[in-house]
């Protein structure tokens, strides 16, 4: 099949990417060569140059080009309350969905033994200096509800407590719009104990 | 190879590709193997709620070779432990042990009946170190590498409650003496040995002895490679 030596490395390196297999990776290196070289040189740019000067804010570890990103500087945020998250994604889902006005912290992952991840891998240490400066009154665990972020909740939620500062964790429930018969079993169960008061 | 409706627990899963997940698999008839679930970490998937460690399922799987692919997946039961906290980071402790310690394809049955019994002890106790002795213990034994609580492994005489031990691998427990004596070795008194022979740790001094040792022991048998879940306690 090889026409190029430069088009198969072209191909292979587009396989890169999630969801992209040989015949997709086909179809973009030839739509790219043929129709949209501009394009192309824009993508090889920006790739470049994101790759080079993106790395992570040294308080949050979230990606940013600069040495703090911009929730870390913003002075109108509010330093006490820390927004624990797996991925930068997250910090993009949460700022879209709630007013949450504090910062965050990025662990880039969850503790999981047999990937051999584990606190030092999570840039705990970090975390823990930021507890010590005393700055912060309140800790949000937002992993996510696997055993994984739960168990990760679990470990943050003693570092915190060793440092006197209460955590909350997400609340588990029934997603709106739902139906309780198709709901499965461990949502409803968790939504069923962490009922609440109704408000009149 | 197709298999229908097996008791298994998920030990450990990791991300396929794009939306496949491996899973290690603890089973109750054909021991640990590794399977693929084709679209089980899908954004919208139903079984990413029911595929979850610590819970027995009902699977089903077909194919041959290395890795086999998963057809179908229940909840066992709808009431099954509970793990939070503290028990649910010995649990990835006791995952970790039965992923190093057990080899693929060799059919444990009374291991898995001991594994569903230490998750039950972690879920309903506020004992879990206990919990964790007695099952390292019975596993050990289960694996043919039984700790001897019971007997001088030299004179062949009783442990006596009065004396020091010191405890050789794959020996056993010797008469500690002026002549055996030297700087790295493993002392552990007599009265501790006899009670975690009769799964007796309410004494704190003897659960700190026996903590010591079965870390000694499955340190060896796991070959020095050190547990990446020992780091989960503070």
């Amino acid at each position: 099949m090889s026409q190029s030596l430069l088009l198969d490395q072209l191909i292979e390196a587009l396989r890169c990417l999630p969801g992209v297999g040989p015949k997709s990776a086909q179809r973009m290196a030839f739509h790219l060569l043929e129709r949209d070289r501009p394009g192309a040189s824009r993508l090889s740019r920006a790739l470049q140059d994101a790759v080079e000067k993106i790395g992570n804010c040294q308080q949050c570890r979230t990606l940013s080009e600069d040495g703090i990103c911009s929730i870390c500087v913003d002075q109108r945020r509010d330093s006490a309350s820390l927004c624990v998250v797996e991925t930068p994604v997250d910090i993009l889902a949460i700022e879209q969905a709630t007013d949450f006005k504090g910062r965050y912290f990025v662990l880039m992952g969850h503790l999981s033994p047999l990937d051999g991840i584990g606190p030092t891998e999570l840039g705990l240490d970090l975390f823990e200096q930021r507890l010590k400066q005393g700055e912060i009154t309140e800790i949000i665990l937002a992993t996510n509800p696997t055993v994984e972020g739960e168990t990760t909740a679990h470990y943050i939620s003693k570092m915190a407590a060793e440092y006197g500062i209460p955590a909350t964790r997400l609340a588990h429930g029934i997603p709106l719009g739902g139906e309780l018969e198709y709901i499965d079993n461990g949502t409803l169960a968790h939504a069923f104990s962490g009922r609440q008061k109704v408000i009149i | 190879m197709r298999i229908q409706d097996q008791s298994a627990y998920i030990l450990h899963q990791r991300p396929f590709r794009d939306n496949s997940l491996i899973l290690d698999l603890f089973t109750k008839d054909y021991g640990r193997l590794t399977v693929v679930s084709r679209g089980g970490a899908a954004p919208k998937s139903k079984l990413k709620s029911i595929l979850r460690p610590f819970q027995l399922l009902f699977l089903s799987w077909s194919g041959k070779g290395e890795m086999p692919l998963l057809t179908a997946a229940e909840v066992a039961s709808l009431s099954g432990p509970v793990l939070a906290g503290d028990a649910l980071l010995s649990a990835f402790y006791v995952n970790e042990l039965l992923v190093k310690l057990l080899h693929k394809h060799d059919v444990h049955d009374d291991v898995f009946l001991l594994y569903q019994q230490v998750l039950d002890c972690l879920s309903g106790s506020n004992q879990i170190e206990i919990c964790l002795r007695l099952f390292e213990k019975k596993l050990l034994q289960l694996l043919g590498f039984e700790i001897n609580l019971t007997e001088d492994a030299d004179s062949g005489e009783s442990i006596s409650v009065e004396k020091q031990y010191i405890y050789f691998l794959e020996h056993g427990p010797v008469e500690l003496s002026s002549n055996n004596q030297s700087g790295n070795q493993m002392v552990i008194d007599g009265s501790s040995l006899l009670a975690f022979s009769q799964d007796d740790l309410s004494s704190a001094h003897v659960r700190k002895q026996i903590k010591i040792l079965t870390r000694y022991v499955l340190g060896h048998y796991l070959g020095g490679k050190p547990l990446k879940s020992r780091e989960l306690f503070r």
